[in-house]
């Protein structure tokens, strides 16, 4: 019954009572798990994670090989320990670099306007005209397979987003009161832009980057799996998939542990990010407090 | 009626040193909206002098507001601006970007008139005074931080640098309202535009907005433009008033002469609306300013109009020293 009294519940969100927040918290759980595990993948990882060993190969999981070896003889467990690091680079980079590019393109868009905006919105339009993984596919052929050029074609097919949704952000921001009293303070355009818009404008940029994390994991890993990301032996994921293709009926566990590692990381982000759209909508905060 | 006395007589004594601070010459400011042309503020001319308080009277979209924002040219850009807007004997029209942004905020301030949404959210209220401090004076951090305190005990807020630190959201409308005044005098401005004070605030807090306007003012010297549609604002600190009407100024003089004697039918009706004075609105409601009225802007709902009103529209014509009116009939 007390649900029902309005009481600021600013961090409702962090108790374990609802099931949404049980979720939340196990999500978070898990990416700091990956993020440990990527950091001291040497200390975890039980065997070389390239040390080629033809007498174990195929092995299932025991107590020596806890996920079992692939047909090079190689412990799994490791392989998907050090595979964390590739697809956390992977993703964090090309985060950080399209939301920066997108960041910057979009408040330059929305709050200068006019031939600008033009330029850049219709820039934008054509790069979403293509569908984005057939273009990350056509950027690779050109430039060689590779993890860098993976990164590389991502970053320009990813930005996209990130500058649509701050245009539109600033739009509405920078009419607001708050910037039309900068502006008579006599602040210089820049500092409206950088201290006054661009902090009011974070807020959904945090949940769609997190979301998008989970996204280009899953794209990364796919073009891995297509034989265009991480080149052998490097561990990476989408490739362990790919390498076990071939066993499935007969050693399945060399595709699915690297495939329940790509699951579980990008559902983890996606459930964060969820979280983080409804913990920073005021809107649903209400909603859920009636 | 005190108030407006001693107001008066600060005005007379200010007069004889007094020198203009901005004289406003035909300003015209018109916007293009769809291919249609909104006459916002139409052929206005007004002067302040040093240390004097200008009360802007007029109803909601009568373009008192937008003549604050032409003075600080914060126009958007389908604004065109004409006439002469003259600061210390200088054109501002004709100033470049760069001495546009040094006027605004060091000379010429505007206390906007929302106070719960004119500060930024993501920003701490002592940080965007001391912006403003440390930009037009070139202070140290540290003499500028003690600064804002100062102002800030000043100013009746509680435990200064606890609310250095606060967010907006932190602080009541009456609080916020007293950091955006503390934003205005923080730089010792010559002139303040204060648009509407007291809107959206209880009797309470008026009174002390008013307070708090009056000291400031005094203290330093500063003159101001007070945007404002409560006429009791307006007795109470201004020295002279200017009544705006559908993008003109209907009548202009001292405010004792204003309230005591409106010459202007639309000065006089405001007056009788007033609750203390019988509270008997004005029929009709003001033209849009996109199609207005033949002659006289006012005719259509003056009880005064004639022939001659609707077919001709009247100049604002010197009545004595000081007192303008913009009316063929005019009440005595």
């Amino acid at each position: 019954m007390h649900d029902t009294v309005m009481v600021p519940k600013k961090f409702s969100t962090f108790s374990l009572r609802t099931a949404n927040s049980r979720i939340t918290a196990l999500s978070a759980l898990i990416i700091l798990l990956l993020v440990f595990t990527a950091i001291a993948a040497p200390v975890i990882a039980p065997h070389d994670p390239v040390a080629v060993d033809l007498a174990n190969k195929l092995k299932a999981p025991s107590l020596n090989y806890p996920f079992g070896t692939d047909h090079l003889g190689r412990c799994i467990f490791s392989r998907v320990i050090y595979g964390t690091r590739e697809s956390l680079k992977v993703s964090l980079i090309v985060v950080s670099i399209s939301a920066s590019i997108g960041i910057l393109l979009g408040l330059v868009s929305g709050y200068f306007g006019g031939l600008t905006d033009e330029l850049i919105m219709r820039a934008v339009d054509i790069m979403l005209a293509f569908p984005s993984i057939i273009l990350a596919l056509a950027i690779i052929t050109a430039l060689g397979p590779g993890l860098n050029n993976v990164i590389l074609a991502l970053t320009l097919v990813h930005w996209t987003s990130y500058a649509r949704l701050v245009r539109g952000e600033v739009l509405r921001i920078k009419e607001k009161e708050f910037v039309e009293s900068a502006r008579a303070m006599g602040n210089s355009q820049l500092r409206i832009m950088f201290r006054y818009i661009l902090p009011n404008v974070m807020a959904p940029v945090m949940v769609v980057s997190t979301l998008d994390v989970a996204h280009v994991i899953l794209s990364a890993s796919g073009l891995s799996f297509l034989g265009l990301g991480a080149q052998p032996p490097t561990p990476e994921w989408g490739a362990m998939v790919n390498d076990g293709r071939e066993f499935i009926r007969t050693a399945p566990h060399l595709t699915i542990f690297p495939g329940l590692a790509i699951m579980i990381t990008s559902l983890a982000f996606n459930w964060l990010g969820d979280w983080l759209r409804d913990a920073l909508d005021p809107r649903l905060r209400e909603g859920r407090i009636e | 009626m005190v108030l407006v006395q001693t107001a008066m007589e600060n005005s007379e004594q200010k007069a004889k040193t007094a020198e203009t601070l901005l004289e406003i010459r035909n300003l015209k400011t018109y916007f293009k909206i769809n291919g249609s042309i909104v006459k916002a503020v139409d052929n206005v001319s007004l002067k302040i002098i040093n240390g004097e308080i200008l009360g802007l009277i007029g109803e909601t979209g009568c373009g008192k507001s937008v003549l604050g924002l032409s003075i600080l040219r914060l126009l958007p850009e389908n604004a065109k601006i004409e006439g002469n807007l003259l600061f210390r004997g200088k054109e501002i029209l004709s100033l470049s970007k760069a001495e546009m942004r040094k006027l605004r905020g060091k000379e010429i301030v505007l206390i906007p008139q929302n106070p719960s949404t004119s500060l930024n959210p993501l920003m701490q209220i002592g940080c965007q005074v001391l912006e403003a401090v440390i930009r037009h004076h070139n202070l140290k951090k540290s003499e500028a931080v003690s600064k804002v305190l100062d102002l800030f005990s000043k100013l009746k807020l509680q435990e200064p640098p606890r609310k250095f630190r606060d967010f907006p959201h932190q602080l009541s409308g009456g609080m916020k309202q007293r950091v955006l005044m503390a934003m205005g005098v923080a730089c010792n401005p010559k002139l303040i535009i204060v648009d509407e004070p007291t809107k959206g605030l209880d009797a309470v807090l008026r009174i002390e907005v008013v307070r708090m306007l009056k000291e400031t003012a005094s203290a330093a010297g500063t003159s101001m433009l007070l945007i404002t549609h409560d006429f009791s604002v307006a007795a109470a600190l201004a020295h002279r008033i200017a009544v705006m009407y559908a993008g003109e100024i209907v009548e202009m003089g001292k405010t004792a002469a204003v309230l005591r004697n409106p010459r202007h039918p639309y000065t006089a009706g405001l007056l009788n609306s007033l609750p203390g004075k019988g509270f008997n609105p004005i029929p009709g409601s003001s033209p849009s300013i996109i199609s207005l009225p033949e002659g006289c802007r006012f005719h259509p709902r003056c009880s005064r109009a004639n022939m001659k009103c609707t077919a001709s529209h009247p100049e604002l014509v010197k009545l004595n020293d000081d007192h303008f009116v913009r009316c063929f009939n005019v009440c005595f």
